[in-house]
Parts: C-alpha cells; sequence; structure tokens
C-alpha cells in the first residue's frame, strides 16, 4: 500500500481512472449507470454491497464485468440452504506430500478472492451466512485457531431475490449492516433494452474486457479518497442525516420518521462519508460536497432503518420514508 | 487563504448579500412607515389630536434605525461562502476552502487543497457569470404602495379639524372622579340622555293638571274654612268632599290622585286648626298640587316629608267603655238603622268614602297620559342603557 503523499497528478490520475471504469462498465452493463457508479463508489470505499433485484437483470454479469475491468480475482458462491461454512471459507484436507508424509493443509475456499460474487445469499443457512459474514467484517477467516487473511482489495457483491422467499434465510439486521450499499437493479427502459441486443447478444463482453486499472491502483485510489475534504458543514450535514433517521432524535426533522422503528447506525455515518469522498473523487473534486450526501444517503440508509409493523401495513417501504426524511433533510441545509 | 480570484468572488457576493441586506431594511422601513401612519390616523380620529411633525419625526427615527441595522450587518466570509456554495454551483468548494485557510484543515493533506483551490478558482468565472445574472426581486412594490396610500391617508385625516374634542366633552363632563373607563365613557352619553327624559317627563307630569282638579281642590279649601266648627272631622269629611266635588264622569284614578292630594293639603291646613285659630283663611293660601317643583328626578335626593299623611282607615272613633264593649245581644237585628253606638255617625260618612274609591286592581290598570309618558321614558332610557 502506497503511504507516499498524494500529488495533484495522483487526484488526477484516480479521477481520470475512475471515470474510464465507469465508462468501460456503462458500455457493458446497459440501462445500469446509476447502478454501476454506486458498485463502483463501494469497491473503492472499501465496502461491500448487497444488491437485490429479479433474475436475470445482469448481476452476476456486473460483478464478472467489474472483476475484468479492474483486474481482480474474483469467486462465485451460489447459497443453498445445505452449504456449509467451509464451502466459503475452506477447510482442511488431508493431504499426502511425495515422501510419503501425510499432514492436514488449509484448502482456501471462494472467500479469499478479491471480488466475490455470492448468489443468493438469503437462502443459505444463518451459520454459513455468520461465517461469511464474519469475514466480510474481519477481513480473515479463523481456522483451527489459525488466522488466514483475506486478499486485499476485498469486496463482497451479495445477491438475493426479492421474490420467491419460501425456504430462505432473510439476513438480521446486525448482518445487514455490514454491507456499505443496498442497492436495487431496476429493469431497463425499452431503450436499454433495444441495445442490449446489440452488445450481449452474441457475446459475453464481460470476458473480452480490458482492464482499465489493477489491484494495486484500487488501493492507491482507496487511500487517497482518504485526504479528500470534508467541511465542517458537510460534517454536520451527515450527522443530521443520521439523527434524521432516529425515531427518537429530538429537532425537527420529517413527519415520515414516525413510521421508524430503528434508526440507522452509527456504522452508517461513517459508510455514507466514505462513499461521499469516493463519489467527490470521481467528480474531479478534492473535497466533499452535501450534494455527494444526498445521491449516496439512500443506498447506505435503507438497508439499516426498520419500519414500524403499522407502516408497512399501510404499505410504506424503506425506500419511500426515506426519501421523504432526505428531501426534508436537504431542505434546512 | 483563498486565492485571490476566489477572494474576489467573495467580495462580490458580500457586496450583493449586503444589498439584500439594505433592501430588507428598506422594505421593513416602508412596512414599518405604513403602520406608523395608520396608527397616527387611529390616535387622531380616536383619542387626541396627533401633530404631523410628530408623525414625521417617528418615521424619520425608524428609518435612520433600520438603515444602521443593515449598515452594522456586514456579511462574514463564512456567510458569503456558504451562499457561493449554494447558488452559483460552489458545491462547497468555498467553505472548505474558508475553513483550509483559517488552518482547521489540510495540516496532511495539502494536495487536496491546492486541488481544491485549483478547483475552486476554475469555478470564480461561472460564478462570477452566475452572480451577475442573479436577479432576486427586491419586492418593494407592496410596501411603497402602501406607504404611499398611508401617507395619503394620513395627510388627509392630519389636515382635517379636529373631531374628537366635540365627542368628548360631554363625557368628560359627566364623569366627576374623572376616571378613564371608557365603557364607562360610551354609556355616559346614552345614559344622560335617558335621564334627562325621565326628568322631563316627571316635570311635565304635575304640571299639567286638570282644570277641573284644581277647581275641586280650591272648593274643598273653601268648605273646610266654612266648617271651622267640624275642623276635628275634616281630615275625615275632607276624602268624602272632594270626591263629592269630582264630576261624575271623572276617572277613578283622576279620583284617586285628587283624594291624595287633598289629604296632604288636609293634613298641612290641619295644623292652624288644631291650634286653635279656628281660621280657614289658611287652606286658601297653601300651595297647590303640582306647583312645587318635582324633586325625583334629582340624582341623589330623597324628597323630604312635608308632613303627616292621614290615612282615613286609620282614624277611629274613641274607643268605647268597657260597659259597652260588651255585645247587645237584644240590639243586633237594628245595628246598622240606629245610630244608638258611639261614633256611629261617622259610619255614613266612611261609607260614602269607601263608595267613592275605585277598586285598586283598576287604579293600577289605568295610567294618565303623564304616566304613560313617564313609563314610556323610562323603558326607552333602559333600553338605551342596556
Amino acid at each position: 500500500m502506497s503511504t507516499e503523499p498524494a500529488t495533484d497528478n495522483d487526484y488526477a490520475d484516480a479521477h481520470q481512472r475512475l471515470q474510464a471504469l465507469r465508462t468501460l462498465l456503462e458500455r457493458v452493463i446497459v440501462g445500469q449507470e446509476a447502478l454501476i457508479t454506486h458498485l463502483i463508489t463501494a469497491v473503492f470505499a472499501g465496502g461491500h454491497v448487497l444488491i437485490e433485484g429479479l433474475p436475470g437483470l445482469g448481476k452476476t454479469h456486473l460483478a464478472k464485468a467489474l472483476a475484468a475491468a479492474l483486474g481482480l480475482q474474483w469467486a462465485r458462491v451460489q447459497c443453498t440452504p445445505d452449504l456449509m461454512p467451509a464451502d466459503i471459507t475452506g477447510g482442511e484436507i488431508y493431504a499426502t506430500a511425495a515422501g510419503g508424509a501425510s499432514t492436514f493443509e488449509f484448502r482456501p475456499g471462494p472467500v479469499f478472492a478479491q471480488l466475490v460474487l455470492v448468489d443468493e445469499i438469503n437462502r443459505a443457512t444463518p451459520r454459513t451466512q455468520a461465517a461469511l459474514l464474519e469475514a466480510m467484517q474481519e477481513r480473515q477467516v479463523t481456522h483451527a485457531l489459525v488466522s488466514h487473511r483475506l486478499p486485499s482489495p476485498f469486496c463482497v457483491l451479495a445477491t438475493q431475490n426479492p421474490i420467491e422467499l419460501e425456504g430462505t434465510y432473510p439476513l438480521p439486521e446486525a448482518q445487514l449492516d455490514r454491507f456499505m450499499f443496498k442497492l436495487t437493479v431496476p429493469f431497463p427502459d425499452r431503450a436499454a433494452l433495444r441495445e442490449l441486443l446489440d452488445v450481449s447478444l452474441d457475446a459475453e463482453p464481460a470476458d473480452t474486457l480490458r482492464s482499465v486499472a489493477g489491484p494495486a491502483d484500487v488501493l492507491r485510489i482507496t487511500q487517497l479518497c482518504r485526504t479528500v475534504l470534508l467541511a465542517e458543514r458537510c460534517k454536520d450535514a451527515a450527522v443530521d442525516l443520521i439523527l434524521a433517521t432516529q425515531p427518537d432524535a429530538g429537532g425537527a426533522g420529517s413527519p415520515h420518521r414516525r413510521h421508524i422503528r430503528y434508526g440507522a447506525s452509527p456504522r452508517a455515518l461513517q459508510a455514507v462519508v466514505r462513499a461521499a469522498r469516493v463519489r467527490a473523487l470521481m467528480a474531479g473534486r478534492a473535497h466533499v460536497d452535501v450534494d455527494d450526501l444526498e445521491a449516496l444517503a439512500l443506498p447506505v440508509l435503507r438497508h439499516r432503518i426498520l419500519l414500524r409493523l403499522e407502516s408497512e401495513l399501510d404499505g410504506l417501504d424503506a425506500d419511500a420514508t426515506l426519501t421523504s426524511i432526505i428531501s426534508a433533510w436537504r431542505a434546512r441545509l | 487563504m483563498p486565492t485571490s480570484p476566489v477572494q474576489g468572488l467573495l467580495g462580490a457576493v458580500r457586496r450583493r448579500l449586503w444589498r439584500g441586506q439594505f433592501v430588507l431594511a428598506f422594505r421593513r422601513a416602508l412596512w414599518g412607515s405604513a403602520g406608523l401612519m395608520l396608527l397616527a390616523v387611529v390616535v387622531h380620529l380616536a383619542a387626541r389630536r396627533v401633530p404631523a411633525g410628530a408623525v414625521l419625526m417617528t418615521i424619520a427615527a425608524l428609518w435612520v434605525s433600520m438603515l444602521a441595522w443593515a449598515a452594522t450587518r456586514r456579511p462574514a466570509d463564512a456567510a458569503c461562502a456558504l451562499w457561493a456554495d449554494r447558488h452559483l454551483g460552489g458545491a462547497s468548494a468555498f467553505t472548505t476552502l474558508l475553513e483550509t485557510g483559517m488552518g482547521t484543515k489540510a495540516a496532511g493533506n495539502p494536495q487536496a487543497v491546492r486541488w481544491l483551490e485549483s478547483w475552486a478558482t476554475a469555478r470564480v468565472p461561472d460564478g462570477l457569470r452566475r452572480l451577475a445574472e442573479w436577479r432576486e426581486a427586491a419586492r418593494l412594490s407592496r410596501p411603497l404602495l402602501a406607504m404611499l396610500v398611508c401617507a395619503a391617508l394620513t395627510a388627509l385625516v392630519l389636515s382635517l379639524p379636529d373631531l374628537a374634542p366635540p365627542l368628548r366633552q360631554p363625557t368628560a363632563a359627566s364623569s366627576p372622579s374623572g376616571t378613564a373607563d371608557p365603557a364607562a365613557a360610551l354609556a355616559e352619553p346614552a345614559v344622560a340622555q335617558g335621564v334627562d327624559k325621565l326628568a322631563e317627563a316627571l316635570r311635565s307630569a304635575p304640571q299639567q293638571p286638570s282644570p277641573e282638579s284644581s277647581q275641586a281642590r280650591r272648593e274643598t279649601g273653601q268648605a273646610q274654612a266654612a266648617a271651622p266648627d267640624k275642623a276635628g272631622d275634616a281630615t275625615l269629611a275632607t276624602p268624602a268632599a272632594q270626591a263629592a266635588a269630582l264630576p261624575a264622569g271623572e276617572p277613578a284614578t283622576r279620583r284617586n290622585r285628587t283624594s291624595g292630594t287633598a289629604a296632604d293639603a288636609t293634613a298641612a291646613t290641619a295644623t292652624p286648626q288644631a291650634a286653635g285659630t279656628g281660621d280657614g283663611s289658611g287652606s286658601g293660601t297653601g300651595n297647590e298640587a303640582g306647583d312645587s317643583r318635582d324633586a325625583r328626578g334629582d340624582t341623589g335626593l330623597s324628597p323630604a316629608p312635608r308632613g303627616t299623611i292621614t290615612v282615613p282607615g286609620s282614624k277611629s272613633t274613641p274607643w268605647p267603655g268597657p260597659a259597652e264593649r260588651q255585645a247587645d245581644m237584644g240590639r243586633l237585628g237594628s245595628y246598622g238603622d240606629e245610630p244608638s253606638m258611639p261614633g256611629a255617625a261617622v259610619l255614613p260618612t266612611l261609607a260614602a268614602a269607601a263608595a267613592a274609591t275605585p277598586p285598586a286592581a283598576r287604579q293600577s290598570t289605568r295610567l294618565s297620559p303623564a304616566e304613560t309618558g313617564y313609563v314610556q321614558a323610562w323603558m326607552k332610557a333602559n333600553a338605551q342603557r342596556r
């Protein structure tokens, strides 16, 4: 990891690389610009992403394209109810050496890739989910009292299907909090669908992508993002945003705050500021703006709040509630 | 510290914000002037005369204070930077740059500050262009129009003669204590008018005696003077004589009122008779009823009794002796015919007086024109008082 002080060229280079990466992915994944931007932001902010969308919208394709564009080693785990923790983290196997000596050696699982795609994570049992989420948080796997560091950069893209929920194990709130973003994959519009035929009907563009950056570049840009300036006004705004989701917090707020049973955690505050720095750098700035916080508030907060049962029965969801809260918060700035 | 182009932009923003403060002060002064003029008009019409010079002085003081308030509110750098960030596409760059200039940041990442400075400097021309195009309505038309209308109204009202004093003088005169009770001041003219009507009605009631009743009183006095030997029975004979002197068609109320005044006259004439003068000329010099001033309408004064009121029923014959109190059963059938009992001679007179007295129910239901006027005036005054 580079510890040298950043130069003006570093900011310019990071800005160019981020722009190039976004352009490349938008050319491959058609009609998902916002999803691509958020995904890049999460990767360079050092976070993990939970992607929710219907089957066939290109989630797996997006993960493959991102890994190829960044030159990252990637792995895929298809979660099922009989998936065991060792199937993800790896385990010891009995191996016989050439000289006849036999030993147990650790065989890393798919979680030891730099970019891990965990498909339908809610179909895995809570035990398996816990093993994966521990690896996400600690960035290491402990097996037989031995800790194994995960590679860096390390990013988990987990997907879940909003339908066919029979036989699934919804992620608990504490584990959802480990994901920096929860992104929803919208259905592409007509023009995007038309363009999709031209791009990926007869070829798999993700397999032929040329990387615009390597793992070292990812780490360098991640480090550079931490030097992006954050004004006191933006700090106050971020704090106000998190407090606006607290049902028991004082002060003026949106009336929709009463629909929330549990608000966002302090980890959400860190996540939104880190992501805002990446977004600022992606826009060519070395300082964070309130607009960055506003743009990232919804994907950061939507899986971190819990609505009241009465509000859910009234048809409210987290997005609608948060949209009104964010609008009220932005109007006060 | 912010670079020179950024300082120039912040200076331009400061001038614009300061000008906005003056516009705000101007607007407030206009509204305040209009309000002061309206207040002066109201005071002039309702309470007291307001000199135009005082109004002008107050308005001038308001304007001076407002302009001084605007002059002292010079926008700070932080406010200018925040405004530029919000309205000129600064994206928090100017605020962040100002903070880095104050030493709160940039200790660890001077490259970020340089990048920020270059970014902000690149935004200055666009910011200046946006600032030049920025148009914010001064919103001075309404307060200006309001002030002009109020000024015209004030000039018109203050040029009029003072209308309030004629309305206030009766109120001030009718209040003996001089207390400024607005409710009482409002009610006093109506009360005074009602009292005047009452007093007038009361005065007019005794001053309109009928010629027949005056003549009857005079004849009664002459009759009493012509019979000095019956002075002891004068008080009993007078009502009967008055009743007899009245014409047959006279209403019963008139008869009753006449007998009442005759009783007063009798009481006045009875004193010299009791003193042994025996001269009936005293009754001829007495005041007639209605000649004296009626003091019932005077506030706070009770009419003093002018004599002993003699009631015919209370005058009885001397009590018979113990022997005569015993009932004579033998004379029971001829009780009314034989004047054997003491005082029996008085009974025909009493019977005549009782026959001449109308029933009480009819007395209370029929009113004279004067009494009717009195009651109507009282009801009108009572209604006005409510």
